[in-house]
């Protein structure tokens, strides 16, 4: 399946660095915190990947300076090793319903996804975080669309059940940044 | 289109978007009709996906980087 130039949004190819910052960088930083799940690193990566986006607009590569290219360039930058502890969910473990997701804490949630391998958390916080369509991940990731659509499904059964076993566990209170503003309509 | 792979395809699909002309995701959508069960695990899965999204909307985004970037401008 042909997924080069998916993104719907306008390229930013007339916008200025100011416009493309203001534009997306709630994106990238969610996109980095769920990397990373710490708010320094999310903070480092981000200010990274944007200073290499100012540097190519600057060296007259600005067409190909857009949302997929930020976040491509976020999972590239992000080396962390996927050394988290692996549970195993066993297939026949109970999965946790919506009602009963709505009640944990979204430190719960966040934690619980860290918690998974990366490629699976990759496919989940582009699904969640940004609401890309499985062909705009399968763009940013530089997988077939067919994979995606596989590793999505796996994903989201794993989460599930990773969330089923969390429920009844005292949450993990992640430390709020500072000066942190809520959601993306922050720019 | 079998359940298996419908079910499998579902998972990626988001109502109120271009997901709905999709025809990849019309096919699957169309297996919903004959089969009740398939149909509850779906509408399961879509308010499980939505609370799950708000979930994640949560996430505090740190705004001194976006102040530093901004200001070299």
């Amino acid at each position: 399946m042909e997924h080069s130039k998916l993104f719907k949004s306008a390229p930013c190819g007339s916008t200025s660095f100011g416009d493309f910052v203001e534009e997306n960088f709630a994106t990238a930083y969610r996109f980095a915190f769920c990397l990373s799940l710490a708010h320094e690193s999310a903070n480092h990566l981000t200010e990274s990947v944007f200073g290499q986006a100012r540097e190519a607009k600057a060296n007259g590569a600005d067409g190909a300076i857009d949302k997929q290219w930020l976040l491509a360039a976020l999972r590239r930058e992000w080396n962390g090793s996927d050394d988290s502890p692996v549970a195993t969910c066993s297939e026949t473990h109970a999965s946790i319903g919506a009602v009963d997701v709505a009640t944990l804490n979204p430190d719960v949630v966040l934690e619980t996804l860290h918690g998974m391998p990366l490629d699976r958390r990759l496919v989940l916080s582009l699904f969640y975080f940004e609401r890309l369509s499985y062909l705009e991940i399968a763009g940013v990731l530089g997988l077939p669309a067919e994979v995606v659509l596989a590793r999505l499904a796996d994903a989201k059964i794993e989460m599930r059940q990773r969330l089923e076993m969390r429920r009844t566990q005292k949450p993990f209170a992640l430390k709020p940044p500072v000066g942190a503003a809520k959601g993306g309509s922050s720019g | 289109m079998d359940k298996v792979a419908a079910k499998m395809i579902l998972q990626s699909f988001r109502r109120g978007t271009s997901d709905e002309d999709d025809p990849f995701f019309r096919e699957a959508l169309a297996v919903l009709s004959n089969d009740s069960a398939l149909a509850e695990w779906f509408q399961a899965e879509q308010e499980f996906d939505a609370v799950m999204a708000e979930k994640f909307g949560d996430v505090p985004v740190e705004t001194t980087v976006k102040k530093r970037l901004l200001s070299k401008e």
